[in-house]
């Protein structure tokens, strides 16, 4: 399931062991949004196995879309205290400090999800 | 002159110059075979002739050569021996005549050549003495011409005796004897003839012998063996088997003997072969004998080549008229297929130009028939022409179709027109009725063009009338869209008037306090606030959640409970009154709104200065304050929790940071400034960093160049990128020398 980037949305690829989020995410209606993302990763989620593996890679999001990420991040959570192995990869850029301290803020919410902090080369620099 | 008879005028023209060429390779044909069967003949004829005479005269007159011939006859010659019958050893006949006893002689002579001559084996015999005087002399009972041994015969060589005499000295000669009769009663008499002497012991000559066989005999044998007439030419002279047997020259003859020897006077040749035409006769002339000139003598040979020519004229014939016949069967085919062709080509040229009449009912004509087949040029043509007529049918039905679906269209505009003319009042309504009826008439009447032209127009006419009807009513919507955008705008600016009235307008004095306030829109969700009391003095920087319209009523809210929640007159630390803040605010929220799911609220900082102890003090909600002093920049980072979410606990205690003694220049600022993004694919945030470093690197570190400084920075980093947030950056620094003053005049105020 691929959600296309937009404007102000990120590309989100979402498959039974996967999950890839990449851009910036600023909607006007963060909820008309983000709902049926977390809706697939649920049923994602419940099909698929074996351990899924998440990559987010974001340039910016706003105070709204930070609420999102709670819950989205929640939902992983919870799916990992049930049993299921879970990888979440923040892939942020050496330069982008914001995203940086944004990646450690969401690490110290989460336990049960293996959590990797992974430093990107930007191929456009 | 049509296609058609120019190519049978072609064909017979050229079918005329084959049959020309044809003549002419025949007649050169027929010379050749001409020329080569009288080369063939006078070939055949002369060694035939020839061999002939050869035989004859090696047969009977070398016989009598004293040297070549028969043994019994050249002992007659011999002078030591009697072949008279005698015994002894001298020649009787040699004595006698060495005695000049002709009686004997001629005796012994009759003794030697009577039997020959009465056997026809030779014509004549004679003998001469050297002085010339005739010893004996006999002829042939059969003697055709004068007779040798007549006294009015004169042998040719007579003539020239001494000559003839001194030739016999070296031996025996073969020679031709013309013999003339000196009265010319008889005709000349030609003789192959055999002189030779006759010589004593001493080889003295003491007589002549000549032998000789009129040819006359070997002509004849020669014309029966070869089916021809023949003559012999003395000169201009001819003489022919007929003047010796006295019997009258047939005229035919005469007329081919005439113009054999005309054709030697007039070709100079004396060898020849060429055909009389008009006796169907081959005449040659061949030499008669090596012995004398063809001039002289030669013989001529008639034969009848009528059998030759007529096969060769019979075989020219036929030939002609096979050539004529096969001729006339190729013009009749070419003439009955062109004609044929023509006709299926007419046929198509009617068809094409009925078509072009526009009657499209005539079909082609079949094209199955003798002499034309289904794919050769014209039945192509024809179905070429059958495909483009069943085309243009079909364009018919077509254009027929159009037509039909066109008239069904007009009548619809026409009773939308009408209907629309109902509705209209007084004079627009008469104006359409007439233009109704004017259309109406243009595409019932003209050709079918001019129809489907009028049917255009009255489409585009009423199009255009209804467009008009919808844009009226678009103008009037637009209208009242502008009128509500307008009234929605200014309802914003005032708001903006609003908020703009709750930012504070005066600054505590001791303090050098700048600040860039910018809502993304007219209004927004950022606001500061900055409460001046006289033992200390609040400052805050707040970001609430959302921007525009909704950001600003939460401002509104966060702002009247940053007021609402300062204790005055106790000590309070910043910690306390964010915690007390944030209280507040999840109390208005939940109570505003059960269901409320969204992350309401605000980030921000605050900071409480104690004007006595001169202490600073900062607490923050996902905010922190910069502090830069000399050439060191510092950040003071709050707790990473948002005040009134629903995350948040109401009870929850914000950290307080203590800031002694506090120098330099402080700032504080919301996310608008640190998330303006770069304008690339992937953009980075400005970020907190670049804040650090433009503070550290500032050499004017007064509040008002800070902002100036972080300012510029931003809008350099976005380039043409838009903001996309609400921003707030706030720099104060202490102005240190007034502050007691400041102090001292704000304790006696109340």
């Amino acid at each position: 399931m691929i959600f296309e980037a937009g404007p102000r949305t990120p590309l989100v690829e979402l498959t039974a062991s996967s999950c890839l989020i990449r851009g910036e995410c600023y909607p006007e209606n963060i909820s008309e949004w983000s709902e049926p993302v977390l809706k697939t990763l649920e049923e994602c989620l419940s099909q698929g196995q074996g351990e899924f593996k998440v990559d987010i890679e974001l340039y910016y999001f706003n105070s709204s879309s930070a609420k999102f990420l709670f819950d989205f991040f929640e939902f992983l959570e919870e799916s990992a205290e049930g049993g299921k192995a879970i990888t979440i990869n923040w892939r942020y850029r050496a330069e982008d400090d914001t995203m940086q301290e944004a990646g450690e803020d969401f690490e110290e919410d989460l336990s049960a999800c293996a959590y990797n902090m992974v430093l990107v080369d930007d191929e456009s620099k | 002159m049509t296609i058609k008879s120019k190519m049978l005028l072609i064909i017979l023209l050229g079918i005329g110059g084959l049959f020309l060429a044809n003549f002419y390779s025949s007649v050169q044909l027929n010379s050749a075979y001409k020329q080569y069967s009288s080369e063939e003949s006078l070939t055949a004829h002369s060694s035939a002739w020839f061999s002939n005479m050869d035989t004859q005269f090696v047969s009977n007159l070398l016989t009598f050569d004293p040297l070549d011939g028969s043994e019994r006859n050249a002992n007659f010659w011999e002078a030591g021996f009697d072949a008279f019958g005698g015994t002894g050893d001298t020649n009787p006949l040699l004595a006698s005549i060495s005695d000049k006893d002709a009686e004997t002689a001629a005796s012994l002579f009759e003794q030697v050549f009577s039997d020959p001559i009465m056997e026809d084996q030779i014509t004549f015999a004679v003998a001469y003495d050297d002085r010339g005087l005739q010893l004996y002399c006999e002829s042939s009972l059969y003697v055709v011409g004068v007779d040798p041994c007549a006294e009015t015969a004169q042998p040719d060589y007579f003539l020239k005796f001494g000559s003839f005499v001194k030739s016999l000295e070296t031996g025996s000669v073969r020679r031709v004897t013309k013999i003339n009769d000196l009265s010319g009663e008889q005709p000349v008499s030609i003789n192959d003839t055999l002189a030779f002497p006759l010589r004593t012991e001493d080889e003295d000559v003491i007589a002549m012998v000549v032998v000789g066989r009129n040819v006359i005999d070997s002509l004849e044998q020669f014309a029966e063996n070869f089916e021809i007439e023949s003559a012999i030419a003395i000169g201009e002279q001819a003489l022919t088997v007929h003047d010796y047997y006295e019997e009258e020259r047939p005229a035919e003859l005469n007329k081919l003997i005439r113009s054999g020897l005309s054709h030697a006077r007039d070709t100079g040749t004396f060898k020849y072969s060429f055909i009389a035409a008009q006796q169907n006769t081959r005449v040659s002339s061949i030499p008669f004998s090596k012995e004398v000139r063809a001039s002289d003598l030669r013989i001529l040979i008639f034969d009848d080549q009528s059998e030759l020519l007529g096969a060769l004229n019979k075989s020219e014939t036929i030939a002609y008229v096979i050539f004529v016949a096969v001729a006339l069967v190729i013009l009749a085919l070419v003439f009955l297929v062109t004609t044929s062709s023509f006709n299926r080509i007419l046929n198509a040229i009617h068809l094409l130009e009925r078509m072009g009449e526009g009657d499209l009912s005539v079909e082609a004509e079949d094209h199955s028939r003798l002499l034309s087949s289904k794919n050769d040029e014209v039945s192509r043509l024809q179905s070429a022409i059958e495909d483009y007529r069943s085309h243009r049918l079909e364009a018919e039905e077509n254009r027929k179709e159009r037509a039909k679906r066109r008239d069904e269209r007009d009548t619809i505009m026409f009773e939308k027109m009408a209907l629309l003319a109902a509705q209209l009042e007084g004079q627009a309504r008469d104006m359409l009725t007439q233009e109704i009826s004017v259309m109406r008439e243009s595409v019932s009447s003209g050709s079918d063009e001019e129809k489907e032209r009028a049917s255009i127009e009255i489409m585009s006419q009423a199009f255009s009338r209804m467009s008009d009807e919808v844009s009226t009513l678009i103008d009037a919507r637009t209208h009242e869209l502008v009128a509500a955008k307008d009234e929605i705008n200014s309802s914003i600016r005032y708001a903006a008037k609003l908020q703009n009235a709750l930012l504070p307008k005066t600054m505590p004095g001791d303090f050098d306090i700048n600040v860039e306030w910018r809502p993304r829109d007219l209004v927004g969700g950022d606001i500061y606030f900055i409460k001046d009391f006289p033992d200390r003095v609040y400052i805050a920087v707040v970001d609430c959640t959302g921007h525009g319209v909704p950001g600003a009523f939460l401002s509104i809210i966060a702002r009247s409970h940053l007021d609402k929640a300062i204790v005055a007159n106790n000590y309070q630390s910043a910690g306390d009154y964010l915690s007390s803040v944030n209280e507040l605010l999840k109390e208005t929220l939940s109570r505003s709104d059960q269901k409320n799911t969204s992350e309401e609220g605000f980030d921000g900082g605050v900071c409480i200065y104690y004007r006595k102890d001169q202490r600073l003090e900062f607490a923050g909600a996902k905010s922190s304050i910069f502090n830069v002093d000399g050439f060191e920049a510092t950040e003071t980072s709050g707790d990473r929790k948002s005040v009134g979410s629903t995350r948040m606990a109401p009870d929850f205690k914000f950290t307080t940071h203590q800031i002694a003694s506090p120098k330099g220049a402080f700032v504080m600022l919301t996310d608008g400034i640190t998330d303006v993004m770069s304008p690339e694919e992937k953009p980075i945030a400005f970020g907190r960093r670049r804040v650090i470093k433009i503070l550290r690197e500032s050499s004017d570190k007064t509040p008002t160049s800070i902002v100036k400084n972080i300012m510029s920075s931003v809008n350099l980093y976005r380039g043409d990128a838009p903001f996309r947030d609400d921003l707030t950056l706030l720099a104060f620094s202490l102005i240190e020398e007034e502050s007691e003053i400041h102090a001292a005049a704000v304790g006696e105020e109340p």
